[in-house]
C-alpha cells in the first residue's frame, strides 16, 4: 500500500516537476510570474492532439512538433505583451505588478480562445502505450513509466542546455546578475525570448503528458498552474533543482496525505505546507535570499 | 557621573555580512550639541555604522545607547520616535508627493492624531492639522525651499532634493540628526550653503553626526572627527589633529584613486 | 461644480429604479455590488500597493459566514452581518500579519494559496457549507427600521446606500492621517520606516480595510444572487475585481466604480455571449496596462488636456493632435 502510494506520488510528482520547470525558468531569467503558464500547458495538449488528429502521427512524433508550436507562441506572446514592460519590472514594484496584470490578461484570452476553437468537452489523447509492470505488489502502467522517462529526458536536456551551451551560460549569467550581464554586452532580450521558448516547450510536454493521463480540455491549465506556484515557492522561485525536488515532493505529499489523512483536503495540505515554507524560509528550500 | 553625558554612545559594535566584517569593534560617543564627522576611505564602514545606529541593520555584536537607553534591536520607526532622524546617501524622499506633502507626511507620522477624530474631521483634528501646516512652512523656510512648496518633489534639482531630505529628517524634531553624505553631488557654492545650514541646525539644539566624503567640507563644519578604515576606528580628534594624523594620511593615500 | 455633479448623479441613481424595468434594476444592482468589490481591490492595489489574489476569499468568508448564521442558526441578517464582518477583518489581520512581510510575487502567490485554501475548505466542508452545491435560497435581509428589502427596487437602494457610504468613508480615509501613512508606505517602505511610520501595522490596516469593504460586497452578494457556491470565488473573481480597478484607474475612488460600470455594461450592450466576456476582460487588462496605465480616468485627463489645448489652436491642428494622442 505504502509502496504503491509512493510510486503513484512519483508519477504525479514527475508531471508536477515538469510543469514547474518552465515556470521557474522564466522567473529566474526574467523575474516574471507567468500566470498564463497553465494555459500554455493546456494549449500544448491541444496542439499535440490536433497534430495527431490531422496528420495521423503517433503521440511521440506529434509531441515535438507541438512543442515547437507552443515555444513559438510563447515567444510571440512575450514579444507582444511583456517585453515593453520588463525594463520597469526590474526596478519598481509598479512594473512588477504590471507584468502580473498582463499575464493574468493572457490567461483569460488563451483559455477563452481554446474554448472557442475546441469547445469545452474533454477529449481523450492516446499515447499508444499499453500494458503494466509489477514489482512486488506495486502496479505501474507502462504509460506512467513513460511519463517518468520523458520527464527524466527533459530534465537531462535542460541541464545540458543550461550548463553546456553558450546561451545557457548567458541565461545563468542573467539570472544571477542582470546589471552585470548587461554591462558585458549580453543581449538580454534575446536570451529571455529564448527562455520563453524553452519554457513553452516544457509546458507543452507537461500538458500533453497530463492530457494522456487524464483528459484534454480548456480548463486543464488551472490546477497545474497552482501546483507550479506551490512547487516553485517550495523549491525556491527561479531554482531549477528546487522545481524538480519540489515537484516530486509535492506529488508524494499529496498522494500520501490523500491516502492516509483526507482525500478531500489533500490540496489544502499542500497549500498550508506552502504557506509554512514561505513564512519560515521565504526564499524557498533551494532559493537564495534576495 | 560625568558632567556632560553623551547623547549617543556606540559601544564596540560589529557587523558581519557573510564572511566580511564591515564594521569591527567600533566605539564612539556623540556629545550633546556637537557636529561630529565620520570619515574614511571607500568601504571603511561609515555608512554601515550609520545603518547600525539608525536600526536599518541589526548588530552582530555591541550596543548602541541614546541618552544611556539601549536602542539596539529596536525597529527603525521606534528609533525615529526616540529622537534619531537620518537622511540617506543619494537622498531619499517621496518623489511623487509635493514638497509640502513630503514634510507633512513626516509631521503627520509623528503627530498624536487619533484615527477617528481625524476621520470625522473633529475640531481638535483640524487644529492639529493647522499647526502642522504652520510647521511645514517653518521647516521649508529653514531649508530654503519655500518657493518650491507646491512642486512635485521628484522634479526638484538634485541639491534641492537633498535639502528636502534634510527637511524630512528635521520634521521628526530629532535630538540627533544623522546626515549620510549631505554634500554629495553639490557644487562648491551649494556645499557651502548646506554646510551653513548644518551649523544652523546645530544652533537650534540638534546634535549632528555626519558621514562625508568631501574632506574640505568636513574639516570646515565639524567640531570633532572620527576616522574609520576597513571597519575599524583609526583616529579621533579635532579637524586640526586629524589633518596631522599619520595613520589617517596613510589610509587615504592607500586608496587614493577612489577618494 | 463638483457638488452639483454629485447631486445630479445622486438624483439619477435614486430615480433610476422607478424608470427602469426589473432586469435593468437587477443589472444596476449587480453593478453596484461589483463597484463595492472593485473598490475594495482598488484600495489594496492603490493604497497598499499589492495585487491581492485573496480578495475573493474575503468576500466568500463574509458572505458564507453571514448566510450560514442566518440559515443554520436563524440569526437576523442585521446581527449576522456585523459578526461576519468582524470575522473577515480578524482573518485579514491574521493573514496580513503573516504574509505582508513578503515582497512582490511571494505575497501574490501566498494570497492565491490562501484563496485556494478558503475555496477548498468551503467546497469540502459539506456539513456546514453544503459543499460544491452551495447554499441556496438565501433570503433578502429582514426588515429593519420599518424598511423592508424584499423587492428588487428596495434591495437596489440598500446596495446604493452601502456603496455611497463606502465611497464617503474611504474618501475621508484617504484624506486622513492613516491614508497619508498608507501612501507613504506604498511609495517607499524604507523611508517611511525611518520617518517613524510602523510599516507593517499600516499595511495590515490597509489590508483589513480592503477586507472590510470586500466583506460588505459579500454580505450583499448572498441575498442578491440567492445562492452562494465555491465556484463563484475562484481566482477569476479576484481578477475580475482587479480588471475593474485597473481599467477604471488605480489609486482613485471613482476609478473602480467606473471600471465596474464599464465591465458590466459594455458586454451587455455588445450582447456578448458569456464566452467572449472573459476574453474581453483579458484583452482590456493587457491593453490598459500597456497603453493607459492610469485607466479610464487617465484617458479622461488626457482628453481634457487635448480639448483645453485644442480650443486655443486652429481646428485642423487640434484634430491631428487628437489622432496622434
Amino acid at each position: 500500500m505504502l509502496a504503491q502510494q509512493l510510486a503513484n506520488g512519483l508519477v504525479l510528482g514527475s508531471i508536477y516537476a515538469l510543469s514547474a520547470l518552465g515556470f521557474t525558468l522564466i522567473f529566474g531569467a526574467a523575474r516574471v510570474v507567468n500566470f498564463a503558464y497553465g494555459e500554455l500547458l493546456m494549449l500544448g495538449a491541444f496542439f499535440t492532439l490536433t497534430v495527431m488528429t490531422y496528420s495521423g502521427l503517433p503521440f511521440f512524433v506529434a509531441l515535438p512538433v507541438a512543442m515547437v508550436g507552443v515555444a513559438l507562441l510563447s515567444v510571440v506572446l512575450f514579444l507582444l505583451t511583456l517585453r515593453p514592460l520588463l525594463r520597469g519590472a526590474y526596478t519598481s514594484l509598479h512594473g512588477e505588478l504590471q507584468v502580473i496584470l498582463v499575464t493574468l490578461g493572457l490567461l483569460y484570452i488563451l483559455r477563452e480562445a481554446a474554448i472557442i476553437i475546441w469547445g469545452t468537452a474533454p477529449r481523450q489523447m492516446d499515447m499508444g502505450v499499453t500494458g503494466i509492470q509489477m514489482v512486488g505488489d506495486v502496479v505501474m502502467t507502462n504509460q506512467r513509466l513513460v511519463v517518468i522517462a520523458i520527464m527524466a529526458m527533459l530534465v537531462v536536456g535542460l541541464y545540458w542546455l543550461l550548463y553546456r551551451t553558450r546561451i545557457g551560460k548567458a541565461l545563468r549569467a542573467i539570472a544571477q546578475n542582470r546589471e552585470g550581464a548587461l554591462a558585458i554586452g549580453l543581449n538580454t532580450d534575446r536570451v529571455i525570448a529564448f527562455v520563453f521558448a524553452v519554457s513553452g516547450a516544457m509546458a507543452c510536454a507537461a500538458g500533453s503528458l497530463l492530457g494522456t493521463l487524464y483528459a484534454v480540455e480548456p480548463n486543464m491549465g488551472g490546477a497545474p498552474l497552482l501546483k507550479a506556484f506551490v512547487i516553485v515557492i517550495f523549491g525556491g522561485l527561479g531554482s531549477v533543482p528546487g522545481a524538480i525536488v519540489g515537484g516530486l515532493a509535492i506529488g508524494l505529499i499529496e498522494n500520501l496525505a490523500g491516502a492516509y489523512i483526507s482525500f478531500a483536503f489533500k490540496d489544502v495540505f499542500t497549500f498550508i505546507l506552502l504557506i509554512a515554507v514561505l513564512l519560515l524560509r521565504p526564499a524557498g528550500l533551494f532559493g537564495r535570499a534576495q | 557621573m560625568q558632567a556632560d553625558p553623551p547623547i549617543l554612545t556606540v559601544e564596540r559594535i560589529s557587523k558581519q555580512f557573510g564572511g566580511v566584517r564591515a564594521v569591527n569593534d567600533v566605539s564612539l560617543e556623540v556629545r550633546q550639541g556637537e557636529i561630529l564627522g565620520l570619515i574614511g576611505p571607500n568601504g571603511a564602514g561609515k555608512t554601515t555604522t550609520f545603518n547600525l545606529v539608525s536600526g536599518r541593520f541589526s548588530l552582530t555584536s555591541g550596543e548602541v545607547r541614546l541618552f544611556g537607553r539601549r536602542i539596539t534591536g529596536l525597529r527603525p520607526d521606534r528609533i525615529a520616535g526616540l529622537g534619531i532622524a537620518r537622511t540617506f546617501q543619494g537622498t531619499r524622499i517621496f518623489p511623487k508627493l509635493s514638497v509640502t506633502g513630503n514634510i507633512e507626511t513626516a509631521l503627520l507620522a509623528g503627530s498624536r492624531l487619533g484615527f477617528w477624530e481625524d476621520w470625522l474631521g473633529l475640531a481638535r483634528a483640524r487644529a492639529v492639522r493647522k499647526s502642522i501646516g504652520g510647521e511645514v512652512a517653518r521647516i521649508l523656510d529653514f531649508v530654503g525651499l519655500s518657493e518650491h512648496a507646491d512642486s512635485e518633489a521628484g522634479s526638484l534639482a538634485y541639491a534641492h532634493q537633498s535639502l528636502l531630505g534634510i527637511g524630512l529628517a528635521l520634521a521628526l524634531k530629532p535630538k540627533l540628526l544623522l546626515l549620510d553624505e549631505p554634500f554629495a553631488g553639490m557644487n562648491p557654492r551649494e556645499t557651502a550653503e548646506a554646510a551653513r545650514m548644518v551649523r544652523r541646525i546645530r544652533e537650534t539644539g540638534v546634535t549632528v553626526l555626519l558621514v562625508e566624503h568631501d574632506m574640505a567640507a568636513v574639516m570646515g563644519v565639524c567640531d570633532r572627527i572620527v576616522v574609520l578604515d576597513q571597519g575599524q576606528k583609526i583616529a579621533e580628534g579635532t579637524p586640526a589633529e586629524i589633518r596631522a594624523n599619520q595613520r589617517v594620511i596613510e589610509a587615504y593615500l592607500g586608496t587614493d584613486d577612489d577618494a | 461644480m463638483r457638488e452639483l455633479a454629485i447631486a445630479v448623479l445622486a438624483a439619477v441613481m435614486i430615480a433610476a429604479p422607478f424608470m427602469l424595468g426589473d432586469y435593468q434594476t437587477y443589472l444596476l444592482t449587480l453593478t453596484l455590488i461589483w463597484a463595492i468589490l472593485a473598490l475594495s481591490m482598488g484600495l489594496v492595489l492603490g493604497f497598499v500597493g499589492q495585487i491581492n489574489l485573496g480578495q475573493a476569499a474575503f468576500v466568500a468568508i463574509c458572505a458564507y459566514t453571514c448566510a450560514i448564521l442566518r440559515q443554520r442558526y436563524g440569526v437576523d441578517f442585521w446581527l449576522a452581518a456585523p459578526v461576519a464582518l468582524a470575522a473577515v477583518v480578524s482573518i485579514a489581520a491574521l493573514v496580513g500579519l503573516l504574509t505582508l512581510r513578503l515582497k512582490g510575487p511571494f505575497f501574490i502567490l501566498v494570497m492565491l494559496a490562501f484563496a485556494e485554501i478558503t475555496r477548498l475548505v468551503i467546497a469540502n466542508w459539506q456539513d456546514v457549507t453544503n459543499g460544491p452545491l452551495g447554499l441556496k435560497g438565501i433570503m433578502p435581509p429582514e426588515p429593519i427600521l420599518g424598511l423592508s428589502f424584499d423587492t428588487k427596487r428596495s434591495f437596489y437602494f440598500l446596495a446604493l446606500v452601502v456603496l455611497a457610504v463606502c465611497l464617503l468613508a474611504l474618501w475621508r480615509l484617504i484624506r486622513s492621517r492613516t491614508g497619508r501613512m498608507l501612501v507613504a508606505v506604498r511609495e517607499d517602505e524604507l523611508l517611511s520606516e525611518f520617518i517613524g511610520i510602523p510599516v507593517m501595522r499600516n499595511k495590515v490596516i490597509g489590508l483589513c480595510i480592503g477586507a472590510f469593504v470586500a466583506g460588505l460586497g459579500g454580505l450583499l452578494l448572498g441575498p442578491f444572487l440567492t445562492i452562494l457556491a465555491p465556484s463563484q470565488f475562484t481566482l477569476f473573481a479576484s481578477v475580475d475585481m482587479i480588471v475593474m480597478a485597473v481599467v477604471g484607474g488605480v489609486g482613485t475612488l471613482v476609478g473602480p466604480v467606473l471600471g465596474a460600470i464599464f465591465l458590466v455594461y459594455v458586454p451587455e450592450f455588445l450582447s456578448f455571449t458569456s464566452h467572449y466576456r472573459p476574453a474581453m476582460m483579458g484583452a482590456l487588462l493587457i491593453i490598459v496596462t500597456l497603453v493607459a496605465p492610469r485607466g479610464l480616468l487617465g484617458l479622461a485627463d488626457v482628453a481634457r488636456g487635448l480639448l483645453a489645448r485644442g480650443f486655443g489652436k486652429p481646428r485642423r491642428e487640434s484634430g491631428e493632435r487628437g489622432r496622434a494622442g
